[in-house]
């Protein structure tokens, strides 16, 4: 499985990448049903299948698949909540598996999380200004007062007000919530931002503040991104350079703007075309066939070969490779469109 | 000829007044003729929902209902208990948004479907159950229905699922549909498949559909008139297509803006500052006047009425019928 071929790195020359994944796997076992579960044998999981890419330091990069895809485990392995069964994750080209616990400790600090439901990721019986200090105060020795005026500031910067500091997040309002969780994460002074769905828990009016406060943040702060979302309009918006992940799978990488306006791999042509948009007059969606296969058997060959418009016999017995496309492009299909 | 409509909302207005809440639905009227669906669009907590839920009589026991919800030319509000049992189902039949909570976990999907057939006519054999339960499942485009009725509800995938809500919805030949974001809880190209659903059946069954949705792309693909709903009042409303060509509310712009699309260029998102209003604050004038970038001092004042402006089209704001 471990390819680590040429063809699959998305370098760009001229720099260093901040993230480098390199055939990450992540597989869950599983006890399958009948006489293989009663031997004991089990089909693992496949959430994520040899997945390779870069993060450049200042760069907004897209991770984009349907649900059970394994966008968020992947997440969560670029932020070292867990661990990958196979491939390396380096930030600074140093592999997290790689570090002493010390190294690690401080390594953490420059990836921070946002997560989906600020409902859930922050302590209800915490103030505001434990919750964003807390980052602070684990890396720093630093006195109460300017904590909390450190604090007013990443507050501040996320649309907030002092007042703020000393209210629990049950009094604020879901968007309210999500921009805390954005303190909190940007206090860390990351270098990588790991946003894992962090606007799809909210209205559309709320949903456009967070997503322009994010890209405003990014602009200021320099700071890299991986947005993770199952809404390809919000990752148009924020995002510099897009992957599609299918099957956990990457099957498409490349620049937002081109990927979305002449995809390559028939996939992501048809999450394009399902995407209701609101017209006056609507083209009509155009509805992929079928569903997800099961992550535990997934179809031989090419994994979206069942549903693929342009499938030939070749596509079910031969997986193809992601392979450079020129144009910082890449693609994993046998018949891409041109 | 005009066709009457089968439901009309006239005046609705929701309270649930023990803390001196505002009401949850205020003075709300619409209605869809057969064959047509209505799309219901707002951010959470505009009151769509509930609105929905007390058209099938299912609204909290706290809530007070008033005003005048005819369906067929009755008001459902003075029907008995039991008369709106018999509705429910046969006349009216409701889609939720997320199928995994609405299906039994512990009965088969034919025993479901079944539950429904012996309830409304106990006249069927178990044979002839059977039968109209295929077909069901047939029209919702499942394929090897028979062997999908024994199955559990945990057996099937998210989208299938609510298919089959879907088939339970139509089972009895409803008149009216109302389907609260139905396709919500589905992936973007699951979403497609159930929306073109949607859309067959309305034209093949001459089903009435009110669609609820946040997500206003939903609604411009099914629905030919649509309203769009704030903190518990109907702002605008009139056709789809020229709503969404020519929004008037300032409120129904911002929310146009602040959709993100793969098509439009990449730009800053527009959005409208602040959040709905709790339904706690009080208002005496326009309710949208704290977050209008439009706002006149009359606004704080006075409360627009929905009036109408020309056609089909209804706006409720002092800036755009002024001008009218």
């Amino acid at each position: 499985m471990g390819s680590e071929s040429e063809s699959t790195s998305y370098v760009r020359k001229d720099q260093q990448p901040l993230l480098k994944v390199t055939g990450l796997q992540k597989y869950f076992s599983t006890t399958s049903k009948g006489l293989g579960g009663m031997f004991g044998r089990s089909l693992p999981l496949r959430a994520v299948d040899d997945v390779t890419f870069e993060v450049m330091p200042g760069e907004v990069f897209g991770l984009v698949g349907e649900s059970g895809s394994g966008k968020s485990t992947l997440g969560s392995m670029v932020a070292h909540l867990i661990k990958p069964t196979a491939g390396t994750v380096e930030l600074d080209g140093k592999p997290w598996s790689t570090l002493s616990d010390r190294e690690l400790g401080a390594k953490r600090r420059d990836v921070q999380v946002v997560f989906q439901n600020p409902y859930g990721s922050l302590d209800p019986r915490w103030t505001v200004e434990k919750i964003v200090g807390e980052p602070i105060v684990t890396y720093e020795r630093i006195g109460r007062r300017a904590l909390r005026e450190r604090v007013a500031e990443f507050l501040l910067a996320v649309g907030l007000s002092v007042e703020h500091l000393d209210r629990l997040p049950s009094q604020f309002s879901g968007g309210q919530r999500q921009r805390v969780a954005l303190a909190r994460a940007l206090a860390g002074n990351p270098r990588l931002l790991v946003a894992d769905e962090p606007v799809s828990a909210l209205d559309v009016s709320v949903q456009a503040q967070v997503i322009n406060l994010m890209r405003d943040l990014h602009e200021r702060q320099s700071m890299a991104m991986l947005f993770i979302s199952h809404n390809l309009a919000v990752v148009h918006h924020l995002c510099e350079r897009v992957g599609i992940l299918y099957l956990g799978k990457l099957v498409e990488v490349g620049p937002v703007d081109v990927v979305f306006s002449s995809p390559l791999h028939p996939y992501t042509r048809s999450l394009l075309d399902a995407i209701p948009e609101p017209d006056p007059h609507p083209s009509r969606l155009i509805p992929l066939k079928g569903e997800i296969p099961s992550p535990i058997a997934p179809p031989s060959g090419c994994h979206f070969h069942p549903r693929c418009i342009r499938a030939t016999v070749r596509c079910g017995e031969v997986a193809p490779v992601i392979t450079a496309k020129g144009g910082d492009r890449h693609v994993a299909c046998h018949f891409p469109t041109d | 000829m005009m066709i009457p409509p089968i439901l009309s909302v006239c005046d609705l207005t929701i309270s649930f007044d023990k803390k001196r809440l505002r009401d949850a639905v205020q003075g709300v009227s619409f209605s869809v003729k057969p064959g047509e669906a209505l799309g219901l669009a707002g951010e959470s907590g505009c009151g769509k929902s509930i609105t929905g839920l007390s058209i099938m009589g299912l609204a909290p026991k706290s809530g007070k209902v008033t005003g005048k919800i005819e369906f067929d030319s009755e008001n459902l509000l003075d029907f008995s208990p039991k008369r709106m049992r018999k509705i429910r189902g046969a006349g009216i039949a409701m889609i939720f948004q997320d199928p995994s909570n609405t299906l039994n976990p512990v009965m088969t999907i034919g025993a479901q479907l079944a539950e429904q057939l012996r309830w409304h006519r106990p006249e069927l054999t178990k044979a002839q159950v059977r039968e109209i339960c295929e077909q069901a499942l047939e029209s919702v485009g499942i394929s090897s229905p028979r062997e999908r009725l024994s199955n559990y509800p945990h057996e099937i995938s998210g989208g299938m699922r609510q298919r089959v809500a879907i088939a339970s919805a139509i089972l009895l030949s409803p008149k009216l549909i109302i389907a609260d974001e139905p396709t919500t809880a589905l992936d973007v190209t699951i979403q497609a498949q159930i929306l073109e659903l949607i859309r067959d059946l309305k034209s093949t069954l001459q089903t009435a559909i009110v669609l609820i949705s946040h997500d206003i792309g939903v609604i411009a693909q099914i629905c030919e008139n649509m309203a769009v709903m704030y903190a518990g009042t109907i702002v605008e409303s009139g056709v789809t297509s020229k709503i969404l060509a020519a929004p008037l509310h300032p409120y129904t712009k911002g929310l146009l803006n602040a959709v993100p699309s793969v098509r439009s260029p990449n730009r800053l998102l527009e959005s409208i500052s602040g959040t709905v209003p709790p339904p706690s604050q009080q208002f005496s004038g326009c309710i949208f006047y704290d977050r209008c970038q439009f706002a006149m001092p009359e606004c704080s004042q006075i409360n627009p009425k929905l009036l109408h402006i020309d056609g089909e089209r209804s706006v409720a704001c002092h800036l755009v019928t002024g001008a009218y």
